[in-house]
Order: C-alpha cells, then structure tokens, then sequence
C-alpha cells in the first residue's frame, strides 16, 4: 500500500528539484576570476571604497593559499570554469507581486510561498547570487531587528557591518574564505537588539540556478546581549552534469547571555561542491547552537565551530549526513574552549548507502586558561551497504586544569532483529528500513523547525527507495 | 590466549596468527617515550586484545600510537589504553580501527581512559575510525578527567591525607583493568607493573 505512495512522492520530488528555469539574469560576468571581474562585481553594487579594496586583497591571498592537503579530493574544480557573478533582479523586490514571474515560478515550486504563509516569519529568497525578494515582518521592525540582504546592510548600516565583517572569518584563515571574501555576493545580515527575543524562526532560501556558477553568499548574524533567535536555511537546486561551487561564509557573534540557534538543511543536486565556513564567537553566559542537516551535494566539506571566549559559554552542534551515490559528507564541528567553565556538545549522526561516504571530522580544544569545561561528543554512523563507507576523524586537545572531556563514537548496521520484527508486520524490506533510518536520525530530526522535519524525512523516504535490497 | 608483553623497542609491526593479549607497560621511570604497535589481521578467526597501561611520571612525554587493520572476515580486536598522568605530563595519542571491504564480521573496539592527577597536563587523543564494510561493528570511546573530588573528599573524611586518597583512587583506576584480565601470566604482569 505505501509503494504507490512512495512512487508519487518520487515524481513530485522530480518534479520539485530536477528542474531549472531559464537563465535570464539583467547582469552576468564571464567565467574565471580576475581584478576586473572582482571590481566589476563591487562597481555593481556600489560598494564603498573599503569593501573593493577588501576583495581584491582577499584575491591576492586567494591565489597564494594552496588548496587544503587533508580531507577529500578537490582536484576536480576548475575555479577558471566557474562564473562568479549573476544577478536576476536589478532592484531587490519588495512585495511578492514586484517579483519576475519566472523567480516567482521556481519559488512557488519549491513551496516558499506556502511556507511562508504558514511558517515563516521572514523570507529572504536568494535566487542565484542575489536578494530576489524579501519580506521584514511588521513585527521584526517593531523589535528593532535588522534582517536584510548583505548589500543591503552594507548600504544602510555600514558601521555596524564593518564593525563585525569578517572579524571572524578573515581571508586569510582558508583558501575558500578567501575565495568568498573577493567574490562574495547575496546573503543575509541579521542584528538582534540588547535583550530582545524573536519568537518566529528567520528563514533564508538559498537556490542556484545556473550551470557552473559559483555562489558565494556570506551571512553576519550578531545576536547582542541577552536576546535569542533562530535563523534558519534550506538549500535545493535543479541537477546539472557540470559541477557547480558554492562556497559560503557565515560568521556569528552571540553576545553576553545571549541564545542563537543556526538550522541548515541542505539539499544540493549531486553535482555541486558544497565548501563552507562557519564560525560563532560565543561570550559570557551565551549559547549557541548549530543543527545541520546534510544530505546532497557531490562533496560537503562542513565544520562549524564555537569559539567559547568567555566564562559560562556553550556551544552546541547536532548534525546529520546523509551520503548516497559515492557523495561525500565531510562534517563535523569544532569546539575550542579558550575561557573557564565554558562547555559544548556534539552529537553527529551519519548514513551511507549505495557508494556514499560519510565523514566525521572534528576538533575539541580545551586550552590552558579553559579551567573546569566539559565537552562531550556522540558520533554515529550507520552503514547500510557493503559499497559505502564511513570514517570518523576526531581530535581532541586538553590542556585545561579540571577539563572533563567524553567522546564516544560507533559504526553499524541496521540490526536484523530490529528489521526482521518490523517486516513480520507487514513492511517490506525498504519500508523497515526507512523507518529504522528515520528512527536513528530522530534525536535531531526533532529539533528542526516542524516544515523542515517533514521535508527532511521526506526526502530519507526518497532517497531510500530503490537503494536497498 | 596467549600473552605477549611487548617491550624494548619503539614500533612493533606484528600480524597475529592467534589469539593473543598484547600487553604494553609504558616506562614508570622515563621522561620521554614513543611507542607504536600495528596489528594487522590476515588470518580469519584471530581475536585479539591490546592493552596499554601507564602511570606517566611529572614532566613526562609521550607519543603513542596503535593501528588495527582488519582485512579478512572474522576477526575482532579490543584496544585498551589506561594511563594516569602527574603534573605536567603530556601524551598525544594517535589511534586508528580501519576494517576493510572484504572484512565482514569484524569487531573492532578502542576505549581509551586518562586519569588526570597532577597539574598542567596535557592531552591529545585522536581515535579514528575508517570503515568500509556494512557487515561490522566498530566504536571507539576516549575519556580524560580529574581525580572525583567527592571521592576524595570522602576518603579525606576518613582521615587519609590528600596524596594518600589520590594513591587509592588511582588504584581503583587501574584495579578495574586489572580485574578484567583473565589470564594469569599477564595479572601477574600488571601487578608487577602498577606495584
């Protein structure tokens, strides 16, 4: 009875992602990255002096910094084949009826609007490399709160944005900040207000639409003292045969007893190399938590950090990869201690299936002045076929008097009893299966916001057809 | 099983042909150490046991490393490390599981337990795990922490002084080890060592 179901499910999921619209962008660049094109990209935008200058010399280092030596293989991008530029709406849209109607076409396939109506509190819709539309709830103005598009921050609250732009992330800490430093372009600025809490979850939706281009968004959130947040992002994209780069940076600072909570979903076509860096700098008493669901992409490349710099901070990563038809899902998470009685968790669960790879890759530093921290990691991994695989590569460095520090991590299979119990009711093999896979991921699945719990076990339920047996 | 204590060298590259605990009791006396064991496993049926005990001295260093490498079917592995380390002491641990593709069936564990007693300590641990086969289990657990100040609290209750209640608990650290060991040659080694 659920096969039917399934199939539907199936067709609609094609009918969702394995699309793109046709190009029609009022500004694109050649391919390759040049001075000129860096400074054609900040003359568009009407940069300030300061920000051009900041590009080209995060080109320069760009061009210095070898590629990493460790992890998977990153041969294959040939960073002159991809173009680092599109822009599809000349003025960024302030009401859905401003929007074009082929941009309103593909977000109405993926469900924004829906999902807006019922969900959102603020959508910040990027279709390819820029803002397309956005809507700053009455509320979110009201509070004080600052949500817009980067260029947009840049223009109208450009002390603050220079206050803490890549403060965090500076050009030079990996060839691909570096690389997003000079060609960055779209993303969010989000500024919570001293003792402000926004209820609603502040959603972006990130889309790439074009074949080999790059898209290389940056989002800078600070959360001030004593308010709380969530923001949320979800990524889908339409299948190409060529590869696409998309290589972001996000840079969070939690102030003092402050709580944000950071949501990614990510759902890229397989074609897509997926290399991003985010970083949080947590200060007194402040929280902030990470949960990152990876499950498309031909190469993640993922490690969210806390940098825990004042007494009492927490950081917090729960995250799950889900690597099928030899992907690769290289995440994990760092947590550095560098004050006393700070504290962090990481719980990673990962599944591989029909060729996947998934990594665990992380870092847990407790340094000398870090007294009395505690840290503890949970790294799972279930295995589901003999072609796929699964590693994990933990570190963990205690320098810290009194540090207590526990990782625990474990590899197996479904278990046949669980399996052989589940199709004497009546399930067949893949349908035991999906539920015992939903099943192991739930301990994170429920800390998603409601739409993206369903969509993501959805999409398990998908990917999960025609792969076992 | 058989027990084998390896000693004397530096790195040991050994492929087990039996069942066989290997037992590794890092120098009390030195300043500086390094040791590394591969465990290869080419025989099907093998099943093995790796136990590292240190009680590290002050200002010590210490490099380690263990590899076990499991290439056919059936056959398991459970790396142990117990070390306790006085002020100023420093380990960096390198640990690896790798269970290749045509070995299903395979158990492969590392626990690792560090007991911190002095000050200024420092430790490094990476437990890696590669595994390629669906049809295995495999885990790793590290632990480092202090002394219990509510144990020692109690014991100092009961009229030990400080160092002499630190002494106990970190008996009892190693006794659990100790207990777990079943064959005789090897208790005989280990109480020996933590004597």
């Amino acid at each position: 009875m659920r096969q039917p179901s399934l199939k539907k499910l199936n067709d609609a999921y094609a009918e969702k992602f394995g699309f793109s619209m046709p190009e029609k962008s009022v500004l694109s660049f050649d391919f390759g990255l040049s001075e000129k094109v860096i400074e054609d990209i900040s003359n568009s935008k009407k940069e300030p002096k300061w920000m051009k200058d900041f590009r080209l010399e995060s080109l320069q280092i760009f061009r210095q910094k070898p590629m990493p030596t460790w992890g998977p293989s990153l041969e294959e991008i040939d960073f002159e084949q991809i173009r680092y530029f599109i822009k599809d709406t000349d003025v960024e849209k302030k009401t859905w009826d401003e929007v074009p109607k082929e941009i309103k076409d593909t977000f109405d396939r993926l469900g924004v609007l829906q999902a807006e109506r019922e969900f959102l509190a603020g959508v910040k819709a990027q279709y390819n490399s820029e803002v397309a539309y956005s809507s700053l709830q009455a509320e979110l103005d009201e509070q004080g709160v600052i949500f817009c598009s980067m260029e947009e921050a840049l223009q109208k609250h450009s002390d603050l944005f220079k206050e803490y732009f890549a403060k965090l992330i500076p050009a030079a800490d990996n060839k691909f900040a570096a690389l997003n430093s000079a060609a960055w372009s779209g993303g969010s600025f989000v500024y919570i207000p001293p003792n402000t809490h926004v209820k609603r979850p502040l959603q972006s939706y990130f889309r790439i639409n074009a074949a080999r281009m790059g898209q290389f968004e940056r989002t800078l959130i600070i959360a001030d003292e004593g308010s709380s947040a969530h923001y949320v992002e979800g990524c889908t994209a339409p299948v190409y045969s060529e590869y696409s780069l998309h290589s972001a940076v996000v840079e969070v600072f939690v102030k003092k007893d402050a709580r944000f909570r950071y949501t990614t979903i990510q759902n890229w076509s397989g074609n897509i190399y997926n290399l991003v860096t985010k970083r949080a700098k947590v200060f007194q008493n402040g929280v902030m938590e990470w949960v990152d669901g990876n499950l498309g992409a031909k190469m993640t490349m993922k490690y969210p950090s806390c940098y825990l710099v004042e007494e009492g901070a927490y950081g917090e990563m729960l995250s799950i990869a889900y690597a099928k038809n030899h992907q690769i899902q290289d995440t994990g998470a760092k947590m550095l201690h560098l004050a006393k009685n700070t504290s962090s968790k990481i719980i990673a669960k990962s599944v591989s299936i029909a060729g996947g790879q998934s990594n665990y890759r992380g870092l847990v530093f407790i340094s000398k002045a870090a007294k009395n921290s505690k840290s503890k990691v949970e790294c799972d991994a279930l295995i589901l076929d003999d072609q796929s695989a699964t590693c994990t590569y933990p570190d963990m460095k205690i320098s810290g008097e009194n540090a207590v520090v526990e990782h625990e991590a474990s590899v197996s299979e479904i278990e046949e009893e669980k399996l052989y119990y589940l199709m004497s009711r009546g399930l067949d093999k893949t349908e035991a299966m999906t539920l015992l896979v939903a099943g192991f991921i739930e301990p994170i699945v429920k800390e998603l916001p409601l739409e993206y719990a369903v969509e993501l076990n959805r999409l398990i339920e998908l990917e999960m057809e025609g792969s076992v047996g | 099983m058989q027990t084998v204590l390896l000693e004397n060298q530096e790195s040991f590259i050994l492929e087990p042909e039996q069942d066989t605990l290997y037992l590794v009791l890092l120098d009390k006396e030195a300043d500086l150490g390094k040791i590394k064991v591969d465990l290869s496993f080419n025989k099907s049926e093998v099943n093995c046991r790796l136990l590292f005990l240190g009680r590290l001295k002050s200002k010590s260093n210490w490099q380690i490393e263990s590899n076990s490498r499991h290439f056919v079917p059936k056959t398991s592995c459970l790396t142990e490390f117990y070390l306790s380390q006085a002020d100023e002491s420093r380990v960096d641990y390198f640990g690896q599981i790798y269970i290749g593709q045509k070995a299903s069936q395979t158990k492969s564990f590392l626990k690792e337990q560090s007991l911190v007693l002095g000050k200024a300590v420092f430790n490094r641990s990476r437990p890696i795990l590669e595994i390629f086969n669906n049809k295995v289990k495999a885990s790793h657990s590290a632990s480092s922490s202090r002394i219990s100040e509510t144990d020692l609290f109690y014991l100092m209750s009961r009229g030990f002084e400080k160092n002499e209640a630190e002494k106990i608990l970190e008996e009892a650290f190693f006794n659990k080890v100790f207990d777990s060991v079943k064959v005789e040659e090897a208790r005989e080694l280990i109480k020996g060592y933590l004597c």
